[in-house]
């Protein structure tokens, strides 16, 4: 005891040359914006780092998979592409072969999702899943795509037409994406059927439900309805899948279901995703107060 | 080292938050004058209060000009390892005779490699802090020895004034 009180005595100068250094840093971090980003910029890219060397290494082993899924997305791309012939002008020259290779277009992913809908994207952009944490409250992604590629917060992250979340923060090379499995994100839900708005969120439990709140208890739903993203959200465009009424609980004296939802996108098995943003979604939000996710 | 070191404190801490903070010149010169006072508190002061005052000056600085505290981070680095540096620019033969030798009466040669290199070190941890990339550590580099340079110019000339202020009262003294 005597020996420990002896060694803090001896650099009790130093202890509070790092003490004062840390409240320096501290009032430097917390208090001014451009110091504040470009801590978080350095987390992204750090982390983006450590994870992509990762990533290299674990991708391999789920190759197999991938190549089957990216077959399937191809050919339904195709499919797709053949049954909009009233956009031929554009994509009869444009082979789905070509959007993969070269990278997307937000004027065909937009008329691919939205056929005739009227909801145009001005950025689309492909992307990979380098990290995505699951077993936390707080889940975040990480992708290999940053501020250099055109990526700014407040995009859109889905993979075909399910929502997998939103880019919260980003780095020159990285973007770190809440997923819908965070405690904190909530996102507007529409049940096409009764065309009802709630909000789904995620309780922290298993990665693959969500729960569906706020729904009154006097709208018919039943197991298996469809939920998409509805017109409220300035992140999301329309008609976007977020999942399946799985379960519904009615709770005595409560005027909302409690409902669960199986969740369209498996957080195990992301890699390739799209990052898009929907045409004036800047304007839009400079009339709305922004949510911080 | 001077004994009452307040006045010439209060005065550089002044004109810093009135004047320099407010020279940007192409973005390069931007002299921290404050840093003298710094240097000029006695090294034979408790190191713990100087230490403090230290910290307390950065933090003055940072409140008038809203940047956190990179500059109480920068100042409490200067103060505490101003008592090391003097070993390695000051004569050993000096400090053995005073341990808290008068600036003025310091040779030019350690006077400059003493305070010209504290300047230096504190005009470039700061520029680093605010800038906070290392790609840019080398313009931080170029801009601290930029601005130390400067505010060095000024301590000599304010060791100058005062050498001259002592000679003309000790010759008002003899007649």
């Amino acid at each position: 005891m005597g020996g420990l009180a002896l060694w803090l005595f001896k650099y009790r100068f130093l202890g509070l040359l790092i003490l004062l250094e840390a409240f320096g840093a501290w009032m430097t971090f917390s208090g001014v914006q451009y110091h504040h980003s470009r801590l978080t910029q350095f987390q992204i890219e750090t982390a983006g780092n450590y994870q992509k060397r990762i990533h290299r290494i674990t991708r391999f082993m789920g190759l197999d998979e991938e190549n089957q899924r990216l077959n399937q997305e191809i050919t339904s791309l195709k499919q797709q592409l053949s049954f909009n012939n009233n956009k031929a002008d554009s994509l009869s020259t444009t082979s789905s072969d070509v959007v993969l290779q070269q990278g997307l277009n937000p004027q065909i992913l937009s008329s691919l999702l939205w056929p005739d809908s009227g909801i145009l994207l001005d950025f689309a952009a492909p992307a990979r899943v380098i990290y995505c944490g699951q077993g936390n409250q707080q889940n975040y992604m990480l992708l290999d795509r940053g501020s250099m590629h055109g990526i700014r917060p407040r995009m859109a992250v889905i993979q075909e037409n399910k929502i997998v979340g939103q880019v919260q923060a980003v780095s020159e090379n990285f973007a770190r994406v809440v997923p819908l499995i965070n405690t904190k994100m909530r996102t507007s839900a529409l049940h096409p059927k009764s065309q009802t708005v709630a909000s789904l969120a995620w309780d922290g439990g298993s990665p693959r439900y969500a729960e569906l709140l706020d729904f009154p208890i006097h709208i018919p739903i039943k197991i298996g309805d469809s939920l998409v993203s509805s017109s409220y959200s300035a992140v999301y465009p329309p008609g976007l899948r977020l999942g399946r009424v799985d379960r519904i609980e009615v709770i005595p004296g409560a005027v909302t279901y409690k409902i669960r939802v199986l969740l369209t996108t498996d957080y195990n098995q992301l890699d390739h995703v799209q990052i898009i943003r929907p045409t004036l979604q800047v304007e839009r939000e400079k009339l709305l107060p922004v949510d911080k996710f | 080292m001077n004994r009452r070191p307040w006045v010439l404190f209060l005065f550089l801490i002044l004109l810093q938050v009135s004047v320099f903070n407010r020279v940007q010149w192409l973005g390069i010169f931007n002299p921290m004058v404050y840093a003298i006072a710094l240097i000029w508190l006695p090294i034979s002061w408790n190191r713990t209060l100087l230490m403090l005052i230290g910290f307390a000056t950065g933090w003055w600085i940072d409140g008038s000009i809203q940047s956190g505290g990179i500059h109480a981070m920068a100042s409490v680095w200067l103060v505490y390892y101003k008592q090391f540096w003097i070993k390695f620019t000051v004569s050993p033969v000096l400090l053995q005779d005073n341990p808290d030798p008068d600036l003025r009466e310091m040779e030019t040669r350690s006077l400059m490699s003493y305070a010209g290199g504290l300047l230096f070190m504190h005009h470039t941890i700061l520029y680093a802090l605010e800038a906070l990339r290392w790609s840019t550590l080398g313009s931080s580099l170029l801009k601290g020895g930029i601005n130390a340079l400067i505010v060095m110019g000024l301590f000599w000339s304010l060791i100058q004034w005062t050498h001259s202020l002592g000679s003309k009262k000790m010759s008002d003294a003899r007649y």
